[in-house]
């Protein structure tokens, strides 16, 4: 395998992990919480998705469903949860732990209610292209028709949200109210609607994740739980604050990996994740690619 | 409209930071309210925008009990505030952070918020040459004159403003005054102007209010607290 072969390999994968680094992000700028359950999150929405893909037989419609329980699934986890917890706690200590370790239980919650609901085995879920290797002059490379869909998809999808967060009152609303929420909510905006919204859009792209790795993956309840861990690796490496940051970050653990699997063995991607996402955090805990300087919560 | 603030308590914590204040602050002018550090002066602010609860006691705006609506809510019903620490939104542009302002009324009323940008951009030039750069870069001047020019973009009747003189140079404080003086002048807004900078902030007041431990000491004509001597070396300190 050589290392051009190699890099490639690495890029769809890292797509992903972008993806979720993304919806990590925007989860802790708009409300300072690790959300650790958007990876039940992302499994759930991914089953809402084969559901209705094995009703309908229809791959978009399934994607668009997806997306779309995403949506709904962050919303509801913003508004019925965090929004209290995060409320009620009684010193700044518990405003930073409480959250926490109640994402933790909430992905215990979602991995047993979807469980109960899809069953614990692990399920196929269908592409929309071909993943056989595409030929360039006779000589077949490791990147296929659904690895260009996935890359190209979530390029879109990050150039929208780009242009929601660059060009419009509610991404500039998003950006203020995550670095100043007091001179957001003083300026009449409504704060808790920013923030539930922020929850939704990660919900949603966490969505999307979902279907576009589980071909790869598989689906089943606890299948994303690695995605997550690599997720919050690339929103490291991007300095957690940074939405081009953390996507960034995925493309560049996406091929990091693929070169270490590729001439290491597979046996030392996750380690090599680990130590990566601990080193940073000793080292560089404002990120690779991040922003200078610790920023003030 | 006027502001009758009666009987109002505010605790922190433990902490009794106003306690039983009573005052009006009449439209159309400037009102100072003056103290030491600690004198519970960003408290009273941070309640009337409804960033606090009072404990007890009432705020109102004509018949409105701003006590019981939330800090959206109370920028729609006109009174701004402007927080101490040229409080800006350091990592969006100045631009941005003036379009901030005028967010919550873009749906209704979206010419007058790019007029009221306009005249942000006149009464303060230096802001207008800065529209593209981020606010950290500006100087504590600048940072305060967009933190000001913010507030304006919402079109407040009453703007409440904390320390505009904090940590800045005493020609840049009077500059700032100057302006706030004329802008008061020419729209005929409310500005209630919290400062330890006594002096200059009485200068340009037509009323001044005088806390001292979270006690109102007295609320008197601008003029008469500057001339009253034993006042000022008791709570002034000169």
């Amino acid at each position: 395998m050589n290392l051009i072969n190699t890099l490639i390999a690495g890029v769809s994968i890292g797509a992903v992990y972008s993806l979720i680094a993304f919806a990590l992000i925007l989860v802790w700028r708009s409300t300072r919480v690790v959300n650790f359950a958007q990876a039940g999150q992302a499994a759930f929405s991914t089953y809402v998705g084969l559901s209705i893909e094995k009703a309908f037989g229809n791959y978009w419609l399934a994607l668009l469903v997806a997306i779309i329980a995403g949506v709904l699934v962050g919303a509801f986890v913003e508004v019925v949860i965090v929004r209290f917890i995060v409320k009620r706690a009684t010193s700044a200590a518990t405003a930073t732990v409480a959250p926490v370790i109640a994402m933790l239980g909430l992905l215990g919650i979602f991995q047993g209610l979807m469980g109960l609901i899809w069953g614990g085995d692990y399920q196929p879920y269908p592409t929309a292209f071909s993943r056989d290797g595409i030929s360039i002059a006779g000589t077949q490379i490791p990147f296929s028709p659904s690895d260009l869909f996935v890359l190209l998809t979530v390029v879109v999808a990050m150039s929208i949200a780009a242009i929601i967060f660059q060009r419009t009152s509610l991404g500039l609303s998003m950006r203020a109210a995550a670095f100043a929420p007091e001179v957001t909510r003083l300026s009449g905006i409504r704060v808790s609607r920013i923030r539930t919204l922020g929850w939704a859009f990660a919900g949603g792209a966490g969505g999307l994740a979902g279907v576009l790795v589980a071909p790869t993956t598989f689906i089943a309840p606890n299948s994303f739980d690695l995605l997550l861990v690599f997720g919050f690796t690339a929103a490291v490496i991007g300095g957690l604050d940074s939405l081009i940051g953390g996507v960034l970050g995925g493309l560049a653990l996406g091929i990091g990996l693929s070169v270490v699997t590729g001439y290491l063995g597979g046996s030392y991607t996750f380690m090599t994740a680990f130590v990566l996402l601990i080193t940073i955090l000793l080292v560089r805990p404002q990120g690779i690619l991040g922003a200078r300087g610790a920023r003030r919560a | 409209m006027t502001l009758r603030v009666r009987g109002l308590t505010i605790d922190h914590g433990a902490i009794r930071a106003i306690s039983s204040a009573s005052f009006n602050i009449p439209k159309g002018s400037i009102t100072a309210v003056i103290g030491a550090n600690g004198a519970g002066k960003s408290t009273l602010l941070r309640t009337i925008s409804g960033l606090k609860r009072a404990t007890s006691g009432s705020i109102l705006w004509d018949e409105l009990e701003v006590n019981r609506l939330n800090t959206e809510q109370i920028v729609r019903a006109g009174i701004v505030h402007v927080p101490e620490g040229r409080s800006v939104v350091t990592e969006l542009t100045v631009a941005e952070n003036l379009a901030l302002g005028g967010i919550w009324r873009l749906r209704n009323n979206k010419s007058d918020v790019v007029t009221a940008i306009d005249e942000v951009y006149q009464l303060f030039p230096r802001l207008g040459e800065r529209k593209k750069q981020r606010a950290d870069t500006l100087s504590g001047g600048e940072r305060q004159m967009l933190a000001i020019g913010r507030g304006l973009i919402s079109r407040p009747q009453l703007l409440l403003l904390d320390e505009p003189s904090l940590g800045l140079a005493p020609l840049v404080v009077e500059q700032i005054f100057q302006t706030l003086a004329q802008l008061q002048k020419s729209s005929g807004m409310t500005i209630l102007l919290v400062e330890q900078n006594a002096m200059s902030a009485l200068r340009i007041a037509s009323q001044g209010i005088v806390l001292d431990q979270g006690q109102v000491v007295i609320a008197d004509d601008a003029r008469a607290i500057m001339n009253d001597t034993a006042l000022r070396h008791a709570y002034l300190g000169y």
